[in-house]
């Protein structure tokens, strides 16, 4: 039997806003993440030297464990099968331990004979207001209820 | 009759942007649901511009103004520029980052233009910085006092420096992102209804910088 579709393209309106989903990147998380990428520690992911060695203040979370998370945000809200297409734009470095706000909005619908595309708006910022670490888009393809 | 346009955003021609022209007049659309009042944009692709390039059908389609300018690197910041004309375009190289910004002021006005430096509060490329290393700009009377893709302390920069010298201020979203468009805009005392009108306004001095839920004739929420 097939499982039920988490989100239906009727149930999204443009201008919609999901979240912010909140989440913080631990040191071990990073050193983790690393070592199952094949860049084992210590680099300037997770060690303050190395940080230092290439200009950093401080280890930073890598930019693909960023991706990660933003699209566990994406896929969590709208099912997994449904996410089409990620793209982001990196503006700043990603603090490790520090709060990580990753916003969604609906910016653009459209039905046509390929599919129900629905295009997110993707931000990351710190917690309080300010220019984001990340911005980008998804493209999801979303079932119709009818 | 008063104009509500966003002077400052970036479609997909700028490389670093993901919301298409479309789609910004969509988001207009949104936000004029959602009670707030928005004329027009005008979009401020990084260093360069297009001449051929024509958005009066989706204009019409979506009933939103789309006029067009440009946003330029230069040796002392991004510098907004406003009615490109092809005698600017020939005389000045829009690709070049370093160019010298008070030639760039100085030729667009010789051609009908306008330059307004962008986020000058920026900490690290924006004119206050420039201003602190000892540069003046006799020719810089207007500024974008509000960019809604900056800090907070970098507008409140941006106030202080108009303050401090009498310049005055508009504002534009710098959008990248669909959603972002319209977040601030400058309300003008006038009809503007293409890029020349845009100079004439400015040059009227009759604007002000505002964030959009200024526009809403009740407040919304």
């Amino acid at each position: 039997m097939t499982e039920p579709a988490k989100l239906y393209f009727e149930d999204v309106e443009l201008g919609d806003e999901i979240g912010p989903a909140i989440i913080s990147v631990s040191d071990e998380q990073v050193v983790d993440f690393c070592s199952l990428w094949g860049n084992p520690a210590p680099n300037r992911f997770t060690d303050q030297e190395q940080a230092e060695k290439v200009g950093l203040a401080e280890p930073i979370v890598p930019g693909i464990m960023s991706m990660a998370l933003v699209s566990r945000v994406l896929t969590d809200w709208a099912g997994a099968e449904t996410l089409a297409d990620l793209d982001l734009v990196f503006r700043g470095t990603i603090p490790h331990n520090q709060p990580l706000h990753i916003g969604l909005l609906i910016s653009d619908t459209e039905q046509d004979e390929s599919g129900n595309h629905v295009q997110c708006d993707i931000t990351m910022t710190g917690p309080v207001p300010d220019r984001p670490y990340i911005i980008g888009t998804a493209q999801l393809n979303l079932p119709s209820r009818s | 009759m008063t104009t509500y346009l966003d002077l400052h955003c970036h479609s997909v021609a700028s490389d670093d942007s993901r919301a298409t022209v479309e789609q910004y007049l969509k988001f207009v659309n949104v936000l004029r649901k959602r009670g707030y009042t928005i004329d027009g944009i005008v979009l401020t692709e990084h260093r360069k511009f297009d001449f051929d390039v024509d958005y009066s059908q989706l204009a019409s389609e979506y009933g939103v103004m789309v006029l067009k300018g440009a946003e330029l690197d230069t040796c002392f910041g991004h510098m907004l520029v406003y009615n490109i004309t092809r005698g600017l375009a020939k005389d000045i190289d829009f690709g070049d980052v370093k160019m010298d910004g008070r030639e760039l002021i100085k030729a667009a006005r010789h051609h009908g233009g306008l330059v307004v430096p962008a986020h000058p509060g920026r900490f690290g490329i924006g004119l206050v910085e420039y201003m602190e290393q000892g540069e003046s700009f006799d020719d810089v009377w207007i500024v974008e006092r509000v960019n809604a893709g900056s800090k907070p302390e970098e507008n409140e920069r941006a106030q202080e420096l108009c303050q401090r010298t009498g310049y005055l201020g508009i504002a534009g979203s710098d959008a990248h992102l669909a959603s972002h468009i319209g977040r601030a805009v400058t309300e003008f005392k006038g009809d503007i209804r293409n890029e020349p009108q845009l100079v004439d306004g400015l040059l009227s001095g009759d604007f002000r910088p505002i964030y959009i839920e200024e526009t809403a004739a009740t407040p919304v929420g």
